[in-house]
């Protein structure tokens, strides 16, 4: 399938575990009264924690960086494609739900997003 | 200063051939450690831990997630008895949060050049309960020699036999492999050690029989050519991972000595019966790694491969199911589809099952692995595959007037321990 996120708006930096520099794709987009926010993972050109398993970190200091009310947040993790011939490096979309104590975002739930589902979002990208 | 410093033992795969190599990760740490420090290691896979052995302090280098539990449970030893333990290592990194748990301390990162400050704060009673050099490389140049002189060599015997020695020429990897954390452990870039430094520590190795550790030499062609010609006069064999498919590089490889490579054999393409055979060809022998259990296999792939594997004269095979390593992708991907069942780091040996498989129950894919141990060695046992290639190098060093003869005191060893032996009537 062609990839549905063909280039990320920005590179991000920021802190992975331990404090190890990290960097992701970052796309913000509004729709009604959310934002939109999606990570996408650099692998190679990554040279930290993967947006997985700094997802709650992350998360935060995006919301940080760009003064996003957390309540307000869809938060969408991407691994591109990597035009491998293994398919664990396909395109995927995870929507991530997390709790929120504190002011921390905590207990992260990952659903995969169908090729529908995605779209959709970026039709209305295109309609904005 | 004492220091102490334990290697934690782990559990073996039921049914496979044990052998007890000299670790590898704590004697490059200790040569790290100040000249001051009087070290006493314990590889607690073939000694017992003397808990009550006079020290100042304990350090406990982990390399497996098999070990972790075990070596807190160490640490708690320690504790009871009033010592201040550190832990390090490969899979301290993994399990660092449930580590910290444990220890006084942890230590993140490549130790050369670190641990002067470590000791100075431990002397002043300021030891920081965490050191963190993730990502914070020392200079490669200072790595090594290991300080292999710490090893009670007898207990890497057996029934004469010395075992290989290890050795690492690089770190970190610009590969990012599915089911591999050695990239998050020792960053996306590969760093080899200049070339007369890694020979330089080859020289001192007192053993013709080397096994380098490095997950992958094929990184830099230049530098592996490099290392590869400057090995030849010393006139070692050794195994290793992967190294690269081009004629001059395993021509090269050849002359220094290569005795046989792992392998991975991911499909029953004609490119990994080529690349076998341009091993052989060469006289490099293969032990090709099967990794069992990936999304994209189905039973069928599983059994078509094991018939592949038969075709194909691997020299020998080794069967691993899929183990989620944290900071991995393929912990990601199982994390967020909720597909890991079980949480048990003992059970993180390659050889359980703790994950739900794509296509078949986790039961399904246990008795296609042991079905895929079976099948492989159902004509000639591990043992005499392992055999075979024990007596190419033997001819081979004896062409190079090389061989070291068994030592005959030790026949009756095995790893420190007496062998039994069951004659039949």
């Amino acid at each position: 399938m062609k990839p549905l996120l063909k280039e990320t708006v920005e590179i991000f930096d920021f802190k992975g575990l331990w404090d190890v520099h990290s960097k992701c794709g970052l796309r913000i987009m509004q729709k009604d009264d959310k934002y939109i926010i999606i990570v996408s993972e650099l692998y190679q050109d990554n040279p930290g924690t993967s947006i997985t398993q700094a997802t709650c970190s992350l998360a935060k200091q995006v919301c940080e960086a760009y003064s996003l009310p957390k309540e307000e947040i869809v938060y969408i993790e991407h691994n591109p494609d990597m035009n491998s011939k293994l398919s664990f490096y396909d395109e995927e979309f995870y929507l991530v739900t997390f709790g929120l104590n504190n002011d921390n975002f905590s207990n992260p739930q990952w659903r995969q997003l169908t090729t529908a589902e995605i779209k959709d979002f970026f039709n209305d990208e295109n309609r904005n | 200063m004492k220091f102490k410093l334990i290697y934690p033992k782990w559990n073996k795969l039921p049914g496979q051939t044990t052998f007890n190599l000299p670790p590898h990760g704590p004697v490059v740490f200790a040569a790290s450690l100040p000249e001051y420090v009087d070290i006493s290691f314990t590889d607690e896979n073939v000694e017992n831990i003397n808990y009550d052995e006079d020290c100042d302090l304990v350090g406990i280098s982990m390399m497996l997630s098999t070990q972790v539990k075990r070596g807190w449970a160490i640490a708690q030893e320690f504790h009871r008895r009033g010592k201040q333990v550190i832990f390090g290592g490969i899979s301290t990194m993994l399990h660092a949060e449930e580590t910290l748990l444990y220890g006084d301390s942890v230590f993140l990162g490549e130790a050369e050049g670190r641990m002067e400050d470590v000791l100075r704060d431990w002397e002043r009673g300021e030891l920081k309960k965490i050191y963190n050099f993730m990502n914070n490389h020392p200079d490669v140049t200072q790595v090594g020699p290991a300080r292999r002189d710490l090893y009670k060599k007898d207990l890497y015997n057996h029934k004469g036999v010395q075992m290989v020695d290890l050795f690492h020429a690089s770190r970190g990897c610009r590969f990012s492999c599915y089911p591999c954390a050695v990239s998050y452990l020792g960053g996306r870039s590969f760093r080899p050690r200049p070339v007369e430094k890694a020979i330089e520590e080859l020289e001192t190795i007192d053993n013709n029989r080397l096994f380098i550790v490095d997950n992958s030499l094929a990184q830099d062609k230049q530098w592996e050519e490099e290392l590869f010609k400057a090995m030849i006069p010393l006139k070692k064999q050794w195994i290793s991972h992967t190294i690269d498919d081009d004629p001059k590089i395993l021509d090269l490889a050849a002359q220094s000595g290569a005795w046989y490579v792992y392998q991975a054999v991911f499909d029953t393409s004609d490119y990994i019966k080529e690349r076998i055979k341009r091993y052989h060809e060469h006289g490099i022998a293969v032990e090709g790694t099967i990794l069992l259990g990936l999304d994209n296999q189905t039973e069928d792939d599983i059994l078509r491969l094991i018939d592949f594997l038969l075709e194909i004269n691997l020299d020998l095979a080794e069967f691993t199911v899929l183990s989620p390593f944290p900071h991995t992708k393929a912990y990601d991907d199982l994390v967020r589809q909720n597909r890991i069942f079980d949480h048990d780091w003992n059970h993180y040996n390659a050889g359980q099952v703790v994950y739900q498989p794509k296509h078949m129950t986790p039961e399904r894919l246990q008795e296609l692995y042991d079905y895929a141990w079976e099948t492989f060695y159902k004509d000639e046992s591990q043992e005499e595959k392992m055999f075979k290639l024990f007596t190419t190098v033997m001819l081979r060093e004896m062409e190079k007037g090389t061989y070291i003869p068994r030592r005959r005191e030790l026949v009756n060893k095995s790893f420190g321990k007496d062998v039994v032996r069951n004659f039949a009537n």
